[in-house]
């Protein structure tokens, strides 16, 4: 019994300062983010309760709307290429015989996933600057005027996706790279004896066997990319014409510029649950797959 | 015994004394000026201390924009705020509601030697917090759009007066668009104008002097934003110096200062705050022709150019409301930058504060003088809460002005996608 107490008061000692974390930083602003998506309160401080009027404002709010039209379009400009770019570069890597070599590029590959995105966003942006631009000097061999990437209504939302794609691919290639490592090389070894050629290889043994990490990048990457709003601050301020308009910079609106904290917090509200909603989908929908698979 | 006693008590008081005597009233100072006039602010804070050893001036300079007032207002919800910052007039509507402010008596002002009488009735009443006697802030200037000009080349194609001002420009879009026709022909490959057109700041400090000129107004409570025709008009001037190669396209800032001072253009129309940029270049020979600033261009009926203010405020919070002994500093900290803001002209900026403005020194100050009676012609925008510098209005204006100006999209959806969107938040 006394053994008991003694293990049971060990658990929660260690668990503490993960329960009290948790709660600090997370439960209570979640609740309190709850409690204000009832309110008409400004960014700071509590206002008068308005029981589900921001849930109604959003509903008639057209650029709500828009902004999460936004959304999708970005996740489908980055989280497939982000996935099948850092699959195809994580097999090119594992092939290379050398280790040295091997390593040398995907640090190349991974490097820029460990800048600050201030630093990628000002990278850019110098790259595709009006008069020093190195991106601009290609332009110029076909047009005149430079294209304003950041602010042409065809240009902005590829350019921030291709930016986060550079950005982030890194990650994906280290996951599918360990993936890949995990395959016993015998099964190949078989393969070749059988007749198999390199698509077949692939087809047969190296997707499927690789799909649980496919299923883990698709699945981070979608919560990372519903959850866009960096690159959108720092490199086209939702424009232009609200063509990057995502949500969560339509959330940074409401209550950093407009002041108007209550119905931000409805609509962050709103995106938490659908996100939550989405991976959870998601993961389930990747795993049916998978069981289809192994049947 | 007893004299030793009373020797230590008496030494004692005198050091507790003597010590208070010399102890400095520490004012936490926050400011968004991080460019020429940020270094004029730091040498000006440092003339005050000198004046006023008592004082310690924390300064501390943050990033311009909306980072720097969701700063001011995060920080005063948990009492860290500074206890003075500056704070840009055109933003008291939108920010009022946010109990940010802590109000300034016109009687405390009057303790350190400002009154109501000694500042131009307009921006004196934009800083009222209300009709009791009460301001948000006390202004400390005016920024404002200028005109910088290469006189060597408005001397080439014959563009100055008789007192050497550049009104051969003022008229109508016309006459302008004549006169930048001669100046092309001077600059050559480099448009005569260097404008930063990729920004809405540049695109609407310009545009909405323009809309006022041509008889237009942004805003009216019957008719709501951009009312008439007149902001379709601005734009498509602007528009039209684009197509005609008067003005690069997308023209970024760097570029189109770098144009200017380097003697390649012939036109600069941006802040006033650049001006002591040129100044220092020309007084290390640095600039390759005479320099000269002027009021932006009258193109309409009547001349107008848009002012801003930054202002001193002190910071309200709930938690840790300033105390007595550092308000009284502010204060006194506000009313010595009044008296002495003929320094901060320099700055380029013109000034509120009436004697200063009326001195003789202000009115011939070179090259400030081209500018000295914008006072007459300046006008705010209007008090609505959607207005104000980094606020809501200017994401809209980003959004869709540059668009528009740059030839992306027409100038007609410019306007109407900008209308849509600000009447929808008003």
């Amino acid at each position: 019994m006394n053994r008991n107490i003694q293990s049971n008061l060990t658990a929660w000692v260690l668990i503490f300062p993960f329960v009290f974390f948790f709660t600090v930083f997370l439960i209570y602003p979640f609740a309190y983010t709850v409690v204000h998506s009832f309110t008409d309160s400004p960014l700071i401080g509590w206002g008068n309760w308005v029981g589900l009027e921001n849930y109604q404002k959003i509903l008639k709010d057209k650029l709500f709307g828009k902004s999460i039209y936004q959304t999708f379009i970005f996740v489908v400009w980055t989280v497939i290429p982000n996935t099948v770019l850092g699959l195809a570069i994580a097999m090119m890597i594992h092939r290379i015989q050398s280790t040295i070599y091997a390593a040398i590029i995907l640090g190349c590959f991974f490097i820029p996933h460990i800048l600050p995105v201030t630093v990628v966003t000002d990278l850019w942006t110098s790259m595709t600057s009006n008069d020093l631009g190195i991106i601009q000097w290609i332009v110029k061999m076909f047009q005149d005027d430079p294209i304003p990437f950041f602010r042409h209504k065809v240009w902005a939302m590829p350019s921030v996706a291709l930016i986060t794609v550079w950005w982030t691919v890194g990650f994906n290639v280290l996951l599918f790279l360990a993936g890949l490592k995990m395959i016993n090389p015998e099964i190949y070894e078989a393969s070749e004896i059988d007749g198999a050629n390199r698509w077949h290889k692939f087809r047969f043994i190296t997707w499927p066997l690789i799909w649980p990490i496919t299923a883990l990048v698709l699945t981070l990457q979608l919560i990372f990319q519903l959850k866009i709003f960096d690159q959108m601050f720092l490199l086209t301020g939702g424009g232009p014409y609200n063509k990057t308009m995502v949500v969560l910079y339509h959330v940074y609106k409401q209550s950093f510029m407009m002041n108007k904290g209550g119905y931000a917090s409805a609509i962050a509200l709103l995106i938490f649950l659908f996100i939550i909603f989405v991976s959870v989908a998601n993961y389930y929908m990747l795993r049916a797959v998978d069981l289809d698979k192994q049947r | 015994m007893k004299k030793i006693i009373l020797s230590i008590f008496a030494s004692i008081i005198l050091s507790v004394t003597s010590f208070s005597a010399f102890a400095k009233t520490e004012v936490i100072w926050w400011d968004l000026l991080g460019g020429g006039d940020g270094v004029r602010m730091s040498q000006m804070i440092d003339a005050f201390e000198k004046e006023n050893p008592d004082i310690d001036i924390v300064n501390s300079t943050l990033e311009w924009g909306p980072p720097y007032y969701a700063k001011l207002q995060t920080s005063a919800a948990i009492g860290e705020q500074p206890d003075i910052a500056i704070y840009h007039i055109s933003r008291y509507q939108m920010a009022k509601g946010t109990n940010i402010f802590s109000p300034i008596s016109v009687d405390e002002l009057a303790s350190v030697g400002v009154t109501a009488d000694q500042y131009y009735e307009p921006i004196w009443n934009k800083a009222k917090a209300d009709d009791d006697g009460y301001l948000f802030g006390l202004p400390l200037d005016n920024p404002l759009y200028v005109m910088h000009i290469n006189l060597d080349m408005f001397e080439e194609a014959g563009l100055l007066d008789e007192n050497g001002h550049p009104t051969a420009l003022n008229g109508d879009f016309d006459n302008f668009m004549a006169q930048m026709e001669k100046l092309k022909a001077i600059t050559g490959d480099t448009p005569p104008i260097s404008f930063v057109n990729s920004s809405q700041y540049a695109i609407y400090w310009w545009m909405l002097s323009i809309i006022y000129q041509i008889g237009g107004e942004i805003w009216n409570p019957d008719d709501g934003y951009c009312p008439g025709d007149q902001c379709e008009k601005s734009m498509q001037f602007l528009a039209d110096l684009v197509d005609k190669g008067y003005m690069n396209r997308n023209a970024d800032g760097a570029t189109e200062q770098g144009n200017f001072v380097s003697g390649k253009s012939a036109i600069y129309i941006d802040g006033g705050w650049n001006t002591p940029t040129h100044v220092d270049l020309a007084r290390k020979n640095e600039l390759p022709f005479k320099y000269g600033a002027f009021k932006i261009p009258q193109l309409g009926p009547t001349m107008a150019a848009m002012l801003h203010s930054h202002t001193f405020i002190i910071p309200h919070s709930d938690v840790d409301p300033i105390s007595d002994e550092k308000r009284a500093a502010v204060l006194r900290i506000m009313g010595w930058f009044s008296k002495n803001s003929l320094y901060w002209a320099t700055a380029g900026h013109y000034l509120p504060h009436r004697p200063t403005v009326e001195s003789p020194f202000f009115q011939n100050m070179w090259p400030n003088s081209g500018y000295a009676d914008v006072g007459e012609v300046g006008f705010f925008e209007p008090n609505h809460p959607i207005f104000g510098i980094a606020g809501p209005s200017y994401d809209v204006m980003g959004n869709w002005f540059p668009g528009g100006v740059n030839g992306d999209i027409s100038v007609e959806e410019a306007i109407q996608g900008a209308r849509e969107e600000m009447n929808a938040m008003m």
